[in-house]
This record gives C-alpha cells, structure tokens and sequence, in this order.
C-alpha cells in the first residue's frame, strides 16, 4: 500500500493511496506530474510531506535509500558509459538474467554503443531496461515512453502488465486519457498542483471542465440537478435505446477521412450544441441524439470552442 | 561571401603560425643548445620549477574550482567569477613588482628570509601567473556538468559516491586536464613575473631574454625551440585527448 500527503502552498497539494498495480498520473502539461513524481523520488521535498510504503515511511530517506526507480521525461542515460555498461551497474552484474528483456526491447545491437548514437525512442527503451534492472518495488515512467511509437507503446505497457511482480507498483504519467483508461486500474488527477482525484478508473467522475475536456466530454446539457456531460463515445445518432437521455435537434456529418467523420448537432432553434469526431456513419443528416452513460456534475461544459 | 571567409581565416592561420614555422626551420641550434651549460640549466630550471608549480596549482585549484561549480550558489557565481578575473588579467610585471615587494628583502617577511632570485621564488612566480587560469578554466568545464545526470543514477538506488566515481569524475577529469594544460603552458612561459622576481635561477623565458641581450636574436633561437618543446607538447595531447567530449543534451 502506497500513500502520499502533501501541502505546499501553490506547488503541490492533496493525498491518495494506491494499492499495487499499474496507475496512471495524468495531468495537462504544467500540471505538476512531475513535481509529483520527484517528491516520491527524493529529489524534492518539504516538510509537509508524507510517504508510506508497506507500512514504513520513506519520505525522510535519500533518493538511493527509497524503494524507488525513476525514469523521467528528459534523455537521463550517462552520456560516456555504453548502453550496457551503465545497465550492468545499476544491475549491479546480472545482465543475462535480463536477456529477456533485452530481446524483446530490441536492445541487442545497441548494447555497446553510446547514448548519443541512439534514436530519441532507442534512449528511452534503455532507460526503461535501466530502471527494470534497478529491480524497485516502486517503478514511476515521467512520460517516459513519449518517444515510442503508439503500437509500440501499447504492447510495452502491456508486457509491463503482465510481467511486474504482485508487489511492485508502477505509475505512469501521461497527458492522454485513453492509455489511463486502457492501461490504469486508478488514475491520480492533478491540476495545478492539486492532487484532485483518485479514483478506480470506472468510476471517475471530472471535478471541473478542464478536467472533463481531457477525458473527452464534448458537452453537457443542464438539468435540474446539475449537468449531464457527453462524451464523443456515448452519443448514439437517431432514436434512444432504452434509458438514455435524448435531446432533439439537427445534425451533420462530414467525412473527414475513410476512418473518421466530424459532427455537428445544432439545437432546433440553430445553436450549435456539440461538436465531436468520431465513426463514420451510414447518415450523412440525422435529427436526434441519445446519449448512454451520461454523467450527472455541478458544473456545465460548454461546447463551442473557438468556432465550428 | 563564404570564399572571402575562407580567405580571411586562411590568411590570419598562416600569420598565427609564422613563428612557429621560423621556429622550426631553426632546428639545427637544438643540439647546440643542449650542449651549452647554460642551455642545459635553463631546461631543468624550468623544468624543475614547473613541475613543482604544476603540482600546487593542482592542489590548490582542484578543491577551489569544485567548490566554486558545486557549492557556491548560483547567485554569487557572479561575484567570484569577476573576482577572479583580477588576479587572471593582472599585468605579469606588475604581478612580479608586487611578488618582489612581498618575498623581497624590502618587505617584513623577505627580511627573515627573502625568497627572491631563488628557485622557491621563480616556483612562486609561476604558480602566481597560472593559478587563476586553472581555477577558470576548470570551473568552467565542470559547470558544464549537468547535475540531472547524477540525479538520473541516484533515483536508480545509486549513493552519491558510487555516482562519482562512474558517472562524475570522468567528466571533471577532462576538465581538470585542460586546466593543466593551459596552466602548463602559463607556466613555462612565465616572464613578466619571473624576470622580475627571479631573475636567477633562470627559467627558459628569462634564459632568452639574458641570451638575447647578450648575443643578439639568432642566438636565442636555439633556447625558444626548446621552450616550445617543454611547453606544447603536454598541453597539446591533453586538449586532444580530452576537448572532444562535450555533453550537450
């Protein structure tokens, strides 16, 4: 179990507790992702803050004392030791235990070559492999795959998944809602330096609209409770299926590519209501939307943003 | 346009390099010089004297250069760095007037024991004219090194020592080396101040000037060629073994 508590004024504020497992931090740039991630390293501190992992309190420890890896987001390899030079030192010897991993990283032919003679991508896969063989229980990725193509990307979270240890937790930041939801059992929000929610994934409600613009709401029509927000991925074109929320107007789509088409949906009296892209579909015109799973929050989101 | 640079450049290299060029095409008062006792003495004076000057630069401007890019804070690296200047752009006569009054017979300490025309007073001379220049020098590469990359090996569970030895020293070793170089050379060829100071024993600069009054300019050719022979070579390696590493990001 995992828990953090910090307050300092206008830089970082909030708690959470994770258990192990793969989460996500996600944030806007300027967040404070990082920020958060090197105070779980040691690299920043204050006073305030608290750090338990397993029932021991890590925070007053030195950043080689902490159960911690860090990968962060700048290019960190030594830049005059080889790729398998400074692995095997971290490592500490064992490099064939990793073989495995090498392998599957495609790091075999870059091995005895120097940092600067790799590709952005190559770097941060062996500053992945680097921080595996420091064999942490607490492993924490600042955007560290950004370089990675997607495809990529996604298999390697996966391997991670899979291959980390009941008890290691790993947490990685990102700006993309989608690989959270694809790859995070809890996501820590931040904004601003606040630490504003921590929630299983399935059950994160956006606390404003900043934070609900990242997730994907187009939208939200007000009710007399609050707002129900809409999401590209739940409105459904044409009559309602069972208990969703139906609201009338008039819609158009325009193809954009073979794979994707951009919406518009106007109210009756001809505001434009939502804007979105999404699947293409077989009516180019439609008069009704219907949204599943819609969202009830305090607060409205508007849809217009700079135009149509 | 390009051409016109290409010119330029080539023109001012062929300058910078016509004394060497002369130098060299006197090759044959080497074997002279080195038969001559007063050539001989002049190369192990300096020699001698540059070595022991070589070694207290080392020690005093290694601990100082670190301190100064590692410890003082950003907001006074300033102020010590204009302070330093001084003693660095400080005339080597001058620099040699006031070591003369300090070490001399006229001053409180030079009466106990006066230091000048002696070897410990040419060793001083010299560490006076290229200390400050180490110290520069140094500081200069080993602000250049960027501190995240030691914080990139701590947060992988290395202690701060083991990240020195692998991750740090190399880096400050070429800086440190560079330092030496440039001092090396100050030192050898320090005039202003040992002429001054100590005009005896004398060193290869002094040894020229003497030969040079004494003899004329063909004679004191012979001593400059080994002057460039003790001084460049050293300097010459270090920078090539070591100014190719950069670590930019």
């Amino acid at each position: 179990m995992f828990a953090m508590t910090v307050r300092q004024r206008g830089r970082m504020e909030g708690q959470f507790e994770l258990t192990p497992g793969m989460h996500a931090i996600v944030g806007s740039s300027g967040a404070g992702k990082t920020t958060l991630f090197r105070l779980i390293a040691g690299l920043e501190h204050h006073p305030s803050l608290k750090i338990r992992w397993n029932e021991q309190s890590i925070d007053r420890l030195l950043p080689h004392q902490r159960p911690v890896a860090y990968v962060p987001q700048r290019p960190s390899l030594v830049p005059h030791r080889t790729i398998e030079d400074q692995i095997r030192w971290i490592a500490q010897g064992s490099l064939p235990h990793w073989s495995h991993w090498i392998q599957w990283l495609n790091l075999e032919e870059l091995l005895n070559r120097y940092p600067h003679q790799l590709s952005g991508g190559e770097q941060q896969r062996a500053a992945l492999l680097r921080a595996l063989v420091a064999k942490k229980p607490i492993l924490l990725l600042d955007e560290a795959l950004s370089q990675i193509d997607r495809p990529h990307r996604v298999s390697l979270y996966r391997k991670l998944q899979e291959t980390l240890g009941e008890e290691t937790l790993l947490l990685f930041s990102t700006h993309q809602w989608e690989e959270a939801e694809q790859f995070s059992e809890y996501v820590v929000f931040l904004q601003k330096g606040r630490i504003a929610s921590s929630n299983n994934i399935t059950q994160t409600v956006p606390v404003d609209s900043e934070m609900a613009r990242m997730m994907g709401y187009v939208g939200s029509v007000p009710v007399p409770d609050g707002h129900l927000l809409i999401h590209s991925r739940t409105i459904v074109l044409g009559q309602s299926l069972g208990p969703s929320l139906h609201i009338s107007g008039q819609g158009y789509q325009q193809p954009v590519s073979p794979t994707l088409s951009r919406y518009h949906f106007l109210s009756d009296d001809g505001r434009l209501l939502l804007e979105w892209i999404g699947n293409p579909s077989e009516t180019t015109q439609f008069d009704d939307i219907s949204i599943i799973n819609p969202v009830l929050v305090p607060f409205s989101l508007p849809s217009t943003q700079g135009g149509g | 346009m390009r051409r016109l640079l290409g010119i330029w450049s080539g023109i001012t290299l062929a300058v910078l390099f016509v004394p060497v060029v002369v130098l060299f095409l006197h090759a044959g008062s080497l074997e002279q010089t080195i038969r001559s006792t007063a050539g001989r003495n002049a190369i192990e004076v300096t020699l001698g004297s540059g070595i022991i000057a070589l070694a207290v630069d080392l020690l005093f401007g290694i601990p100082l250069s670190w301190i100064l890019a590692r410890l003082v804070r950003p907001k006074w690296r300033r102020w010590w760095g204009t302070l330093l200047i001084i003693p660095l752009l400080m005339p080597p006569l001058v620099l040699g007037l006031v070591l003369a009054y300090v070490v001399g017979p006229a001053s409180p300490i030079g009466s106990t024991i006066s230091l000048a025309n002696t070897f410990a007073g040419l060793v001083i001379a010299q560490i006076y004219e290229s200390l400050p220049f180490f110290v520069l020098t140094a500081w200069g590469y080993l602000g250049a090194i960027p501190r995240s990359l030691e914080e990139d090996v701590w947060v992988l569970g290395k202690s701060p020592w083991q990240t020195f030895w692998f991750v740090t020293w190399p880096m400050a070793r070429a800086g440190f080396a560079i330092a030496a170089a440039m001092a090396w050379a100050r030192i050898v060829g320090a005039f202003g101040a040992p002429v001054v100071v100590a005009y005896h024993p004398s060193g290869l600069p002094v040894a020229i000037w003497i030969q040079l009054q004494e003899q004329g300019l063909p004679a004191a050719l012979g001593l400059a060629l080994w002057l460039i022979i003790v001084s460049l070579p050293l300097p010459v390696w270090l920078n090539w073994r070591f100014s190719h590493v950069r670590y930019d990001r």
